[in-house]
């Protein structure tokens, strides 16, 4: 065998491989478009949208840390209207699944949103209800099951394609989270967002980033986003997309034996700008090393004896 | 613009806390890159980009000159590079100095502590397109002086430390403002500190444009992940987020909101 099969199917979707770009880190793709082809792609998830445009937080927006990297960049982002006419056609270009990550701040936001987008040509929705940066009466979206499940539950009767919601990581219990979602409606759930994490200058004594607290990612959060992927995927029948902290081929498979269907990979792209292609590129190598046939194959197929 | 892998030709102390950084294999990174534009540097064992300004960039040999600061733990294993060993270059990045505006004018560079290294490149273009350059340098003492002598072969060098221990005593951009009752440049470029950047909005004759290079965190150095914000004044008098990465790093003084 030279030459594995890496296309996943996810929800009805056909992936080329299952690395999607994941949201926030890929803006819209015009970037990386610049850089190399985005058709090798399984998918490219894009910078979080709402209603109306948003500037976003002031600076300082973001930091790094010896394992991980904190932002807050605060869904900086041109709103549903001018992606609908402006970006959406030049990424329906790119020759690779196109996902609508969107965001609110009430469920009603979500409802109107997913309508604004039913029949644009967008190939999937995700719902990001777990940006820790956006408050809804104080509480941050999508910790609570019952407000997950109802949030859903309006988008869903919108959403004219599939539609996969973005859980946080930081809960009690992911798989309640998860089960909230499909009990909703979602056709798939994605994890983890980041984790809500702060930084302090010991010398300047200030916050680091202005918003005070921010969204944590990067290899240092891999084992807690495996092991959150692997509680999901036992909790629910519907695909479960994993991400967290993968920087290699060996990272996505390692998702995929927990339990994901297709992976998202972020804040690696910050890192490298051509971490993509060299991921898909040793994943083929990887299966054709380990005799793998066909790498949906190994979704779930963590061995427990 | 690429990711270009480099190695190590020489790395060693110029100043307090202040690296030269000399870089092998950049023949087609020196050829692209402009006075003020950066590049994005990834080290063996750190995570972690580090946006790092061009203080020299020579397409002949293939170079590519870096100044740096030990600040924290990737510059410290910056610091460590022996020669020989590869790091990977990305860029050159960002919107550099609008050298090509003035090629034949007056121009005055102002700059301080790290803010220096950026502004040998541009001393070199701008004499290069024959401009007139005065540069005016300040640094926290004698400890942390460098480039003077790299910069005096472009243009006509004051150098300031806070305590006076070289050059004059005080600010450079107390120096530059209290020149100008003798001479005008048709353009600054300045590079360094906040404070300093205040100092020249206040006393700065709205007549003469002023060019800022920003200093921000960044994530990705392409644009896409908007880690790296500053605020500009635009002409609807609103106040907008722009990318220091993709925008900037140089913008007019007038318009950053300090």
């Amino acid at each position: 065998m030279d030459h594995a099969d890496l296309s996943v199917e996810l929800c009805g979707l056909h992936l080329k491989n299952p690395v999607i770009a994941a949201s926030g880190t890929f803006g819209f793709g015009a970037e990386y478009a610049k850089l190399y082809d985005l058709s090798i792609l399984g998918g490219i998830s894009c910078k979080g949208l709402t209603l109306a445009p948003r500037e976003g937080n002031p600076p300082t927006r973001l930091t790094g840390t010896a394992y991980g990297m904190l932002n807050a960049v605060g869904l900086q982002n041109p709103g549903i209207e001018v992606f609908l006419q402006d970006v959406l056609p030049v990424m329906k270009t790119y020759g690779t699944a196109i996902i609508a990550n969107v965001a609110g701040s009430s469920v009603e936001d979500y409802a109107e949103i997913t309508a604004k987008l039913a029949g644009s040509g967008v190939d999937m929705i995700e719902l990001n209800i777990s940006c820790p940066n956006v408050h809804a009466g104080g509480v941050p979206f999508g910790t609570d099951p019952a407000v997950i499940e109802e949030v859903t539950r309006r988008a869903r009767q919108n959403a004219g394609v599939p539609l996969m919601v973005k859980l946080t990581p930081n809960v009690t219990s992911i798989a309640d989270c998860a089960k909230a979602a499909e009990q909703g409606g979602a056709d798939a759930v994605s994890l983890i967002n980041t984790f809500t994490g702060m930084a302090i200058d010991p010398v300047t004594r200030r916050m680091v980033i202005k918003n005070k607290t921010a969204g944590y990612s990067g290899p240092a959060v891999k084992p807690l986003a495996v092991r959150m992927v692997y509680q999901a995927a036992r909790a629910v029948g519907i695909p479960v997309v994993g991400m967290g902290g993968i920087m290699t081929p060996a990272d996505v498979v390692e998702f995929m034996l927990a339990g994901a269907t297709a992976v998202m990979v972020g804040t690696a792209n910050l890192l490298d700008p051509f971490a993509l292609p060299i991921i898909i590129d040793g994943l083929q190598r990887f299966c054709v090393e380990n005799g793998i046939e066909t790498l949906r194959s190994l979704t779930g197929a963590v061995r427990e004896d | 613009m690429n990711d270009h892998t480099m190695r190590t030709a020489l790395n060693y102390p110029v100043a307090r806390d202040t690296y030269k950084l000399v870089l092998k294999g950049a023949r087609e990174f020196a050829a692209e890159a402009e006075a003020g534009c950066f590049a994005h540097i990834r080290i063996p064992r750190v995570l972690a980009r580090r946006p790092i300004s061009i203080a020299d960039a020579d397409p002949t040999d293939g170079t590519l000159t870096l100044i740096y600061a030990v600040k924290g733990e990737g510059t410290r294993a910056m610091s460590e590079l022996l020669v020989g060993q590869e790091v990977l270059a990305l860029g050159p990045l960002g919107k550099g100095f609008p050298v090509k505006d003035y090629a034949g004018k007056t121009v005055w560079l102002l700059g301080g502590g790290l803010g220096v290294a950026p502004l040998l490149f541009t001393a070199r273009k701008l004499y290069e397109s024959g401009a007139s350059v005065r540069a005016y340098i300040g640094f926290k003492n004698s400890h942390y002086v460098y480039g003077t002598a790299e910069l005096g072969r472009y243009a006509d060098v004051r150098s300031y430390t806070d305590d006076g221990s070289f050059g004059i005593a005080g600010f450079a951009v107390k120096g530059m403002l209290g020149d100008l009752a003798a001479a005008r440049p048709h353009a600054v470029f300045a590079c360094g500190p906040k404070p300093m950047y205040q100092a020249l909005a206040a006393g700065m004759p709205q007549s003469i444009p002023c060019y800022i290079s920003l200093e921000e965190r960044m994530g990705c150095g392409l644009g896409a992940c908007l880690g790296c914000a500053c605020e500009i004044r635009g002409e609807d008098g609103g106040v907008h987020i722009k990318r220091v990465c993709a925008d900037g790093p140089v913008f007019s003084l007038r318009e950053v909101v300090l």
